[in-house]
């Protein structure tokens, strides 16, 4: 783990000496000019911070100035809450009286202002980066300190529904790209004072907040010291998203399967969390982390929790069907009509031959051919604009669909093939999941044109060796399979059991208070007669 | 920095490794369409000496699956060429053919009766047995009185590929009417190498004009001209054709030997009249019990079955259940008498075709090991218990006849 995180911070190494060029003063002076002066110079007089300068008291005796930066500022509030009460109380003599015991900037502090998030520094840093994260400083002359004053406030999109994981059921709002919205989001559904938060600042030139949130009680505490650390360990000049965190603290670089569950969904980050789970927030991005993830997680959409326990199971089998069509589809298919021919009942087999007559390829390459064109079909229609979008499908029906059976490209079989497939493949309900199934695809493709169903099953053992070796924050990734056990099994992969049979909490990330219900939970009717 | 390299590295050597697994080439990689499926085999007798004529029905995948207006092939097409061996035959085939003929969907193998008489039947069958690609679960046909080419060639009307024709005839025919023995070859090999049991292989044979068999226009009229047709059951001593049985002694053959799924059995309604009534039998279950009694086999044949009355066009009450309890006897007779048609042309024939030598070496294995060899002497004298037993479970949907009715 050491030499990793070694690896890591030789990676992201940029110019650290880039800070001390800039900005000569590390602590506030005295005179209010030479502080207004630093500020705007060290932020290369950037028009978009304001400067707002005034004189304070009855005699106007105190010079003063209120920097904050447009757009990033609530200007509303600095106005009527800052601005306002500082000079509409020019009459007052709260400067007179006080003056001579306390300072004035307690005076403001303390009678003045009616903000709730004030507090004072020295460091000339810390007010650059409140300025530049939308609060407001109020610099005194003749004090070597300032007030910083919350006053963050800026255009933000609104709670939507999550774009990446729909249900039928369950509720629709989705993270947005506000760290404290999220947070509360998160503190609507968990209202326990065990729900703890951690912040910490991440990038060295972006300073973006990363908070880490459990149930301390149910967390491991092992694995919330681990993410603690990972992310401490971070040396990087930006976070941009979720992303960058997940690979810079996932345990294993180079495999295919996540080992970090990422979601857009509040409830499910909830539900993680009762589970004992970590949830990494980055500010500027509605994906959360949830550490650690074990393989099943990847599967189970938030639905099956809220729709009964029979259908859920359903359609958990469905989807475990799905996974291996998305895996192995076409290499059965090549497997089969290139190696195997004698599987195959007599009639479908004399309909496949048909279709192959006049087919210019071998079936391997048809059917990467057509892989191919559905990836270029699929990755056209996320990075297309909207009003584009229509055109692709229509085209790629068209390729896909007419075109190319009637130009005996490809046979109509592999067509039927590889749409099953595709379908199939948008089943998994993690978008990261299914990705490391398409490459695998490949990979299984190549196997059973090479070796027919022995390469499959070759690949197949590979695979699963791999998964199996894999860990997510100590937890084995394949658990409750990996390492057996029948308790853990009651929710995964194929099966979810009514919920008031789940009392036990998985033991993937809680190891202490595991009892999720008491045993009376259940509330029947009593029998008629019974007494 | 070295981490970086040897990671590389290893990198490196993974990738040559799997590209070494690609240079060994594809195995037995074969395209579908570079395969020709057989269908059929049929084997005659060739004008030279030692020498058989070996066909291979093939389908012409094309013209099945395409709409076949445009195009004027036949959907089979077939080949035949000679040969001392089955496989010399196949592989010298790919002078006329120009796909590698493929085993692994053969619906039917059909042997002309010249050849069975002869004793030949299982010379062709090992080459089938010991091709990893080949399958022995197939049925057997005996071409009788004709030669299996033109059975193999023969258009059908209905079913596009005559193979399958003949296999799905032969299994329909078993379940519903019970004069034909599917046989399969895995059965065949198995009761030739065996002694307790002869082997029955039910025949086909051509029907209408010979001279119209394997042309389009036989099937372009309602009335399609040369076509096979399913004709009683081959009687086999050890290797050798001996008899066909026909008819009733061929349904015979299936109630003795436990192969009946459906029958309909003809019996009078009374004594005294000629009226018919039809029992459809849709179970039979029978029973083979041996014993040795003073150096003589003595055999207990139970055939328990059930039906139902499918068609009565007499004057009987069936509401009366000593009437439904006649009809049983009289049917189970009937039965009875179908087992020992076939049993006595077995033993004329010394063809041991239910099987009695299995069930003595069930039920003394000491005694069959002393008469295995000359068990043929035995089996003739061998007494045989028949008892038949059917019972009628429901008259359909109707009670009582029209003609009782009517009365």
């Amino acid at each position: 783990m050491k030499t990793k995180s070694l690896r890591k911070t030789k990676r992201t190494q940029i110019s650290t000496t880039h800070k001390d060029v800039n900005h000569q003063a590390l602590y506030i002076s005295t005179k209010l000019q030479e502080n207004i002066q630093n500020i705007t110079k060290s932020l290369g007089q950037s028009p978009d911070i304001i400067v707002r300068e005034c004189r304070l008291g009855r005699q106007n005796q105190i010079q003063a100035a209120i920097i904050y930066t447009t757009g990033l500022a609530d200007t509303k509030l600095v106005n009527k809450f800052i601005i306002e009460p500082l000079l509409t109380n020019h009459q007052n003599d709260f400067f007179e009286i006080q003056s001579k015991h306390e300072d004035s900037l307690h005076v403001i502090k303390q009678l003045l202002l009616p903000v709730g998030g004030i507090q004072e520094t020295m460091n000339f840093d810390t007010v650059l980066t409140k300025i530049l994260s939308g609060d407001t400083v109020l610099l005194c002359q003749g004090y070597d300190r300032c007030l910083l004053i919350a006053s963050k406030g800026w255009k933000q999109r609104g709670i939507e529904e999550p774009t990446s994981q729909t249900v039928i059921r369950g509720p629709k709002e989705g993270f947005t790209e506000n760290i404290a919205t999220n947070i509360a989001m998160i503190r609507r559904k968990i209202k326990d004072s065990n729900l703890w938060l951690e912040s910490f600042q991440v990038g060295r030139v972006t300073k973006t907040s990363v908070s880490i949130m459990y149930v301390n009680g149910i967390a491991k505490e092992k694995v919330v010291n681990e993410v603690r650390d990972r992310i401490k360990r971070i040396d990087i000049d930006g976070i941009l998203e979720s992303g960058y965190i997940e690979e810079l603290i996932q345990d294993k670089t180079f495999t295919l399967f996540p080992t970090i569950y990422n979601t857009e969904r509040p409830d499910v980050i909830a539900g993680g969390l009762l589970e004992g789970r970590v949830a990494i927030l980055v500010d500027g991005t509605p994906f959360v982390l949830l550490v650690p993830a074990i393989f099943t997680q990847f599967f189970q959409s938030a639905e099956d929790y809220y729709q009964r326990s029979d259908i859920s199971t359903l359609l958990r089998v469905l989807r475990y069907f799905s996974l291996i069509i998305s895996m192995l589809g076409p290499a059965f298919y090549i497997a089969i009509t290139t190696f195997h021919q004698d599987m195959l009942p007599p009639q479908l087999l004399i309909s496949l031959s048909a279709q192959r007559e006049g087919i210019p390829f071998p079936a391997f390459v048809e059917a990467f051919l057509m892989e191919l064109t559905f990836e270029l079909l699929r990755e056209a229609g996320t990075r297309l604009p909207r009003a584009v979008g229509q055109t692709i499908s229509i085209v790629g029906a068209l390729v896909i669909g007419q075109a190319a059976i009637q130009a005996g490209i490809v046979s109509p079989a592999m067509v039927i093939v590889v749409s099953i497939t595709a379908i199939a493949s948008f089943t998994i309900p993690s978008y990261n999941m299914a990705i490391a199934f398409r490459i695998l695809r490949f990979a299984m493709m190549t196997l059973a044109a090479s070796f027919g169903l022995f390469g499959i099953v070759a690949g197949f053992i590979l695979h699963i060796q791999n998964v199996c070796h894999l860990h997510s924050f100590g937890v084995p990734y394949m658990y409750p399979f990996g390492p057996n056990n029948t308790e853990d099994k009651k929710d995964t992969l194929y099966l979810r059991v009514p919920w008031w049979k789940m009392t036990k909490r998985p033991k993937t990330a809680s190891e202490k208070n595991v009892i999720r219900e008491n045993g009376t939970s259940v509330s029947k009717p009593e029998p008629e007669g019974s007494g | 920095m070295n981490k970086l390299i040897t990671y590389s590295k290893k990198g490196l050597i993974g990738i040559w490794i799997s590209l070494l697994s690609l240079t060994t080439g594809c195995w037995d990689y074969q395209e579908l369409n570079d395969y020709g499926f057989v269908m059929a085999v049929g084997i005659d007798k060739s004008h030279k000496k030692g020498e058989y004529l070996y066909t291979f029905q093939l389908v012409n995948p094309g013209v099945i699956t395409r709409n076949a207006s445009g195009s004027h092939a036949t959907p089979i097409a077939t080949y035949s060429q000679t040969g001392r061996t089955k496989l010399e035959a196949i592989r010298k085939m790919s002078q006329q053919v120009s796909r590698r003929l493929f085993f692994s969907h053969l619906q039917v193998f059909v042997i002309s009766e010249e050849i069975l008489r002869e004793g030949a039947a299982l010379k062709v069958f090992d080459v089938t047995d010991r091709d990893p690609q080949g399958r022995i679960n197939f049925p057997v046909l005996a071409a009788r009185n004709t030669q299996a080419y033109k059975i193999i060639s023969a258009l059908t009307p209905i079913d596009d590929i005559s193979a399958n024709e003949l296999k799905n005839k032969i299994e329909t025919s078993k379940d519903v009417w019970g004069e034909n023995r599917v046989t399969l070859i895995e059965e065949v090999i198995e009761n030739v190498l065996a002694s307790g049991r002869d082997i029955a292989i039910s025949g086909v044979e051509l029907t209408g004009d010979s001279k119209q068999i394997g042309k389009a226009e036989s099937i372009l009229q309602t009335r399609a001209k040369g076509q096979t047709k399913l004709k009683g059951i081959a009687l086999f001593n050890m290797q050798n054709l001996v008899q066909w049985a026909d008819d009733e002694t061929a349904r015979g053959i299936m109630f003795g030997s436990n192969k009946i799924r459906g029958a309909a059995l003809n019996i009078n309604c009374s004594k005294n009249n000629n009226h018919h009534l039809t029992v459809i039998v849709n179970y039979s279950k029978t029973k083979i019990k041996a014993k040795i009694t003073k150096n003589r086999p003595t055999i207990d044949m139970n055939i328990a079955a059930e039906g139902r009355i499918g068609e009565a066009e007499c004057p009987i009450d069936l509401e009366n259940p000593d009437v439904i309890h006649e009809l049983e006897q009289r049917t189970s007779t009937e039965i009875k008498k179908e087992v020992e048609l076939a049993l006595a042309m077995g033993k004329k024939n010394q063809s041991d075709v239910f099987g009695f030598g299995d069930a003595i070496h069930q039920a003394d294995p000491k005694t069959w090991t002393k008469w295995k060899t000359n068990w043929k002497k035995y089996y003739p004298k061998s007494q045989v218990n028949i008892h038949a037993r059917i019972f009628i479970r429901t008259t359909g949907l109707r009670t009582n006849p029209y003609m009782k009715e009517r009365d």
